[in-house]
């Protein structure tokens, strides 16, 4: 679903992302790990073809994200780290425009943003203009766009950040969800805890380099996910 | 603390005088000075000149009557009328809608702090417009009057005087759309409407001048007693200018008052007006059968919403959008009064045509939708990145708003300018075709602007909106054009005709706007795929 190819970004001097390959296949949910600067969001917008990269290749459902990056995005939703909505819109709007963007059909849309909405409890305010949102909500109504057109791959950054324990739980299970239905989620996180529990797989990547990468099993091997990371990153 | 905040707001106004986008490296102190000379000759060459023409006519009889202070009480209010309406469309915004107002109000910093940061913004914003204005009028006085030392220094301290009320004007119109708009659902409307109200009274007051001025000047003595008499501290303004030490306490006091009474009545509400983002009551969402829509009308949809939800947006980039039908109602009602002016200066309608081509490249330059528009993407320009629409379509949307607002109320403009020329049909459809093509060329030039200068970095959208080299550049094309168009038909033009070299011009905006089209479909949408 998601192949990344010696992927290469620099920003200036400094490489961000440094020869990194990753496969997620269909039916997964991956987890991005690192520290703070290692790369993680670099790796995801060049993935859904916000930002240029140097070298490399990346295919979204064997499409490239270079070359014909429209049909790319056609399949994938983003969700950043800080959603930056449309302030000016309320969220009923906003989701409708997304939903014209991506051709969903009215009635389908309707019943989504319904379902979608009661999930995360935030239909009676879809009416409300986005500037009147809390952080937590604009997350919520980024989720919901996200899943709006049921597409086939998911890419996250830090999506657990202010969402209550209830939006968290309620994330975790569409996640799954979504893989089950044959899609893929490619998410970046700094709570191990969660990563350990919902991954299929995960990557951990360290100054722009992927440091590890496979099966939960095979990462970890006996001991936790917290003490591999924190061995990787050379802390006691 | 203050000097802190100072040095943060003004490295985001000039941030395009010190830093180069393109490059990503900061400017030369040369290069800076460059641009800052370029900026004071733009403001003092285009409007300190007409006001020094304007002065020169009124200071000499005034003066020798022994009536200055009638002459400085005249320039105080052009100066405070010009610095209100310069800074008007922006206080609002500038005093209460920056994006790091919650981010300050949670650092330690008092919020008088921030509170004098952005009354002095407003206060520069003012003062620029005000002291354009008063200086060349302060000049001509030195060179025509015969100025005491008592009066040098007075008239210098009145230019301060008249910087700070028009800054106490703004300041309190600010407040008061700042207080109703909380009130209000659609906040920029209200904003839109109470300026306009401000507009009409300055253009209102600009046309009933001209013969105030003329009654004026033959009747000095009586006027003068006039006021004197019936507004007493309207005279003490004008004493202050001729050095009397009475009128310099008096008025200096009510300033120094009122500026206490706005700061303290500010400082009490500016936390509660900064961080209000409830409107109107909550509306409960009710599911209504939602239609689909293509993505480009999706995203034209998007446009809309963008520009009505800012006053400042709607005010600043389409005023043309309300002059050209007035100028089109204007022209169908004074159309006899027009085509016999045309005829007696020119012997000719056809040269109407060209005279009318002028006046519409100024309407033109009052709407720069399109010049801002990449830039006010801000922090939000991942979600066009992430969603499956090319850079043209984005580009396309931008493009066909600016297009819909100026070309629409253009069809009055050309509607009343058609019944007052009388154009034989050739000549009709010549003007026609100009009009066509300089909306599209300036449509296209704006947004061609806006890409090169783009500026995604910003904290207030006055940034992009208002203080963008953009946006200067927006404005400016449209002059530009009907100057070159005097020029070669100064030059040429008068030996071929009117028609003839209105044929010649269409041809060339028609030329200049499909070289612009190609600059921006391709360059353009390369820059916007980049940011």
């Amino acid at each position: 679903m998601l192949d990344i190819q010696h992927l290469t970004k620099c920003y200036g001097e400094k490489k961000a992302v440094d020869d990194l390959s990753l496969h997620i296949e269909k039916g997964e949910i991956y987890g991005f790990i690192g520290h703070n600067g290692a790369g993680k969001t670099t790796t995801l917008r060049s993935a859904v073809g916000i930002q240029s990269f140097d070298s490399g290749e990346i295919f979204i459902n064997g499409i490239s994200i270079k070359t014909n990056p429209l049909a790319a995005k056609t399949v994938l939703a983003y969700i950043p780290d800080n959603p930056d909505l449309y302030d000016f819109m309320s969220g009923v709007k906003y989701l409708n425009f997304i939903a014209d963007i991506f051709g969903v059909p009215a009635s389908v849309r309707a019943e989504r943003i319904k379902r979608y909405a009661d999930l995360f409890e935030l239909t009676n305010d879809l009416s409300q203009p986005i500037f009147a949102y809390s952080h937590g909500m604009k997350q919520k109504l980024a989720i919901i766009s996200a899943w709006l057109h049921a597409p086939k791959l998911i890419v996250m950054d830090e999506p657990f950040v202010g969402l209550d324990p209830k939006a968290s739980h309620t994330l975790k299970g569409m996640m799954r969800e979504v893989c089950d239905e044959g899609g893929a989620i490619f998410f970046s996180t700094h709570v191990l805890e969660v990563a350990e529990k919902l991954c299929d797989k995960v990557a951990i990547i360290k100054a722009g380099k992927l440091i590890r990468s496979g099966t939960m099993e095979e990462v970890r091997g006996d001991a936790s996910l917290e003490q591999v990371f924190l061995d990787s990153e050379g802390a006691e | 603390m203050i000097k802190i905040l100072l040095k943060k707001q003004f490295g985001e106004i000039f941030r395009a005088y010190f830093y180069n986008e393109k490059k990503k490296t900061l400017r030369s102190k040369a290069a800076t000075a460059v641009f800052f000379g370029l900026f004071a000759l733009l403001m003092i060459g285009l409007l300190g000149g007409m006001f020094t023409m304007f002065s020169i006519v009124l200071c000499a009889p005034l003066a020798n009557a022994g009536f200055a202070w009638l002459y400085f009480l005249i320039i105080s209010a052009i100066s405070v009328v010009l610095g209100t309406f310069g800074s008007v469309f922006t206080t609002y915004s500038g005093l209460y809608l920056a994006k790091d107002n919650d981010l300050l109000l949670s650092m330690p910093i008092p919020v008088r702090a921030i509170l004098a940061v952005r009354l002095i913004g407003v206060y520069l914003m003012g003062a620029m417009y005000a002291v354009t204005a008063y200086l060349p009028a302060l000049i001509v006085y030195f060179v025509v009057g015969s100025p005491s030392f008592a009066s040098v220094l007075g008239a210098v301290w009145l230019m301060f005087l008249v910087t700070l009320f028009v800054f106490l004007l703004s300041v309190a119109l600010g407040f008061a759309v700042a207080k109703i708009s909380v009130k209000f659902k659609r906040k920029s409307y209200v904003a839109v409407i109470l300026s306009l109200l401000f507009v009409m009274l300055y253009y209102v007051v600009y046309f009933k001048a001209q013969k105030l001025i003329s009654a004026l000047l033959e009747n000095v003595v009586l006027y003068g007693e006039n006021v004197k008499k019936a507004a007493y501290p309207l005279y003490l303004v004008g004493r202050v200018a001729e050095g009397n030490g009475l009128a310099f306490l008096a008025i200096t006091a009510c300033h120094l008052a009122l500026l206490a009474l706005a700061f303290f009545v500010l400082s009490r509400t500016f936390i509660g007006i900064a961080t209000a983002t409830a409107s109107g009551g909550k509306v409960r969402y009710r599911a209504k059968e939602a239609h689909s829509r293509s993505p480009f009308r999706a995203l034209l949809s998007r446009e809309f919403a963008r520009f009505s939800s800012s006053a400042l947006y709607m005010l600043n980039g389409a005023l043309g959008t309300l002059i050209l039908p007035a100028a089109g109602i204007f022209l169908i009602v004074k159309k006899e009064m027009v085509f016999t002016l045309i005829a007696a200066f020119f012997g000719e309608s056809d040269m109407g045509a060209l005279i009318f081509a002028a006046a519409f490249l100024f309407l033109l330059s009052m709407n720069t939708v399109a010049a801002p528009s990449v830039s006010l993407e801000g922090k939000t320009l991942w979600q066009l990145r992430s969603l499956p629409v090319g850079g043209w379509d984005v580009l396309l949307a931008k493009l066909t708003l600016h297009l819909l607002l100026t070309g629409v109320p253009a069809v009055l403009f050309l509607i009343g300018a058609l019944v007052a020329l009388r154009l034989s049909f050739f000549g009709a459809l010549l003007f026609f075709v100009f009009i066509v093509s300089a909306i599209l060329l300036s449509a296209l030039f704006d947004l061609f602007a806006g890409l090169i200068k783009v500026n995604l970095n910003w904290t207030n959208e006055i940034v992009p909106i208002k203080q963008s080299m953009a946006v200067a550049l927006a404005l400016l094309s449209p002059l530009l054009y009907a100057a070159l168009g005097v020029g070669l038909y100064l030059l040429f033009g008068r030996f071929v005709g009117a028609l003839p070299f209105l044929a010649l011009f269409d041809a060339l905006t028609i030329g200049l706007a499909l070289f612009v089209w190609y600059q921006v479909r391709g360059r353009g949408v390369k820059i916007f795929e980049n940011l």
